[in-house]
């Protein structure tokens, strides 16, 4: 699975870190970015919940998720 | 900061103060407020008589929107998750975030394709209508309706109840006055609450122990560990999803109209490329949105762009001002539907708050601005708009509308 976050779309709501800390963080302007593209299979499942839940859809996963 | 930017006191900061408590006590600020909006991005951290800081520049508004540790929500008794801190705010608005993400919403594209082509139908033939009443305060109600799976009867009965939640304040955050007579119209409210309250206590009542994937569902069959939503915070949050997705979205399609209207070589630039339309949105978001300010309650020491702000303070954040920046938006005064960094408004605000419907809200007006240039040749305003008597949120009471009538019926989306 690859992640990334286009921060051009990204509102600055946090979800994304209050969901995995691990994975996503956020610039001092606010906007998230992740921490690594490549997460550990063990982060999958938090990765799809962020994925889903950010309200602008600045967040890339590959493959998509259904 | 240099000596010109430096607070200045004495005579002249007094004359300046009182003239342009002038320009907000006159009743040419409601009618157009951007003039006053330019000068107050002049004086960051202005102090209105009703004690609030204000901050206009794009810069200023952002510092402010992106630190919520510092600049937090005005609670109230019963609130809803909106002016909540994290992390309640972060718990509340969890559980329903994932019903108006982008991907939802797109699922929603051709049931509001139906509703505008169904409130279109009703007026096609006649060559005339008035937008807000006919269309714009009907499509929010009854898009809401049915995302939330809640009977609105298109709407009508929500009108009399959010009319009266709008009637609260005039300007109220500029000024200290507020028109009319307060306590007549927090007896409304109180009963209108309470109506509203019992229509959707016997809502609850009714999906309780089901199953639906419905977002009334949703929040009753949440769980987080032994912790559910009690029924009062189901309530209120419903209210609050009802409450924000209404007059806003009205007002920003008046808005968006009247903007094309009004600007006929834009509206000629978008016959000729459909495919600008949703920079067009955007670019009506920026130059006439229906969400004009927010308020914050200052949580620590701070400071915005220089200026220091103490715990206690009550922040007055213009988004519509930050919108006419001219150090971000070039002649911010202009509509122009090309606008490279119209996306970049404020107008559903920024960070942990910002509006959960925005996706929503941004379907609609799509839909709505597409279906009613494709049905309604030659359109234009048929009489002076009429405006809402409100500060903060920005809409039209009346837009009359004509167009020449098409033999053909409208063909849906």
């Amino acid at each position: 699975m690859e992640v990334s976050v286009d921060a051009a779309v990204c509102i600055g709501s946090g979800q994304c870190r209050d969901i995995s800390a691990a994975v996503f963080g956020a610039n001092p302007d606010g906007r998230a970015y992740a921490k690594t593209e490549m997460p550990d299979e063990a982060q999958y499942d938090e990765v799809r919940e962020a994925w889903e839940t950010c309200p602008s859809g600045a967040i890339r996963v590959l493959p998509e998720p259904e | 900061m240099n000596d010109d930017d430096a607070p200045r006191r004495g005579d002249e900061a007094r004359d300046n103060d009182s003239a342009l408590i002038a320009m907000l006590g006159s009743g040419s600020f409601i009618e157009d407020p951007y003039p006053v909006y330019q000068e107050l991005l002049r004086r960051p951290g202005w102090r209105t008589p009703s004690g609030y800081l204000v901050f206009s520049r794009y810069a200023d508004v952002m510092s402010i929107l992106r630190d919520p540790a510092v600049f937090g929500q005005e609670t109230r008794p019963k609130p809803s998750f909106h002016v909540m801190d994290p992390p309640d705010h972060t718990r509340l608005r969890r559980l329903v975030s994932r019903a108006f993400t982008p991907r939802a919403v797109e699922k929603q594209r051709a049931a509001v394709a139906e509703m505008v082509n169904d409130l279109l139908h009703e007026v096609v033939g006649a060559g005339t209508m008035e937008l807000m009443g006919d269309f714009a305060s009907r499509l929010p109600a009854m898009v809401m309706a049915h995302l939330l799976n809640i009977p609105l009867d298109d709407g009508r009965r929500w009108q009399a109840y959010l009319d009266a939640m709008m009637q609260q304040r005039g300007l109220a955050h500029y000024l200290e006055s507020e028109p009319g007579d307060r306590a007549a119209r927090d007896e409304i409210r109180t009963k209108m609450t309470r109506q509203q309250a019992d229509f959707l206590a016997g809502l609850i009542r009714d999906r309780q122990g089901g199953s639906g994937g419905d977002i009334v569902s949703t929040l009753l069959n949440a769980r987080e560990g032994d912790e559910s939503l009690t029924n009062e915070e189901v309530l209120i949050t419903l209210l609050l999803l009802l409450g924000a997705g209404m007059h806003t979205t009205a007002g920003q399609i008046g808005n968006v109209v009247r903007a094309l209207l009004e600007h006929p070589d834009q509206l000629r630039q978008l016959a000729a490329d459909p495919g600008l339309l949703d920079n067009a949105v955007e670019e009506a978001f920026r130059f006439d949105g229906a969400l004009q300010a927010e308020h914050r309650l200052v949580r620590k020491s701070g400071t915005v762009g220089g200026i220091p702000v103490s715990p206690g303070e009550r922040v007055l954040i213009v988004n519509a001002a930050a919108n006419r920046d001219p150090a971000v938006f070039e002649n911010p005064d202009e509509f122009d539907i090309r606008r490279a960094n119209a996306r970049d408004h404020l107008t559903f605000g920024w960070g942990i708050h910002r509006c959960l419907g925005a996706p929503l809200a941004k379907l609609e007006i799509h839909t709505a601005i597409e279906q009613l240039l494709l049905s309604l040749p030659d359109l234009r305003i048929a009489d002076a708009p009429r405006l809402q008597p409100y500060d903060r949120l920005r809409g039209l009471e009346r837009l009359a509308l004509a167009w020449t009538p098409q033999a053909a019926v409208p063909v849906p989306a």
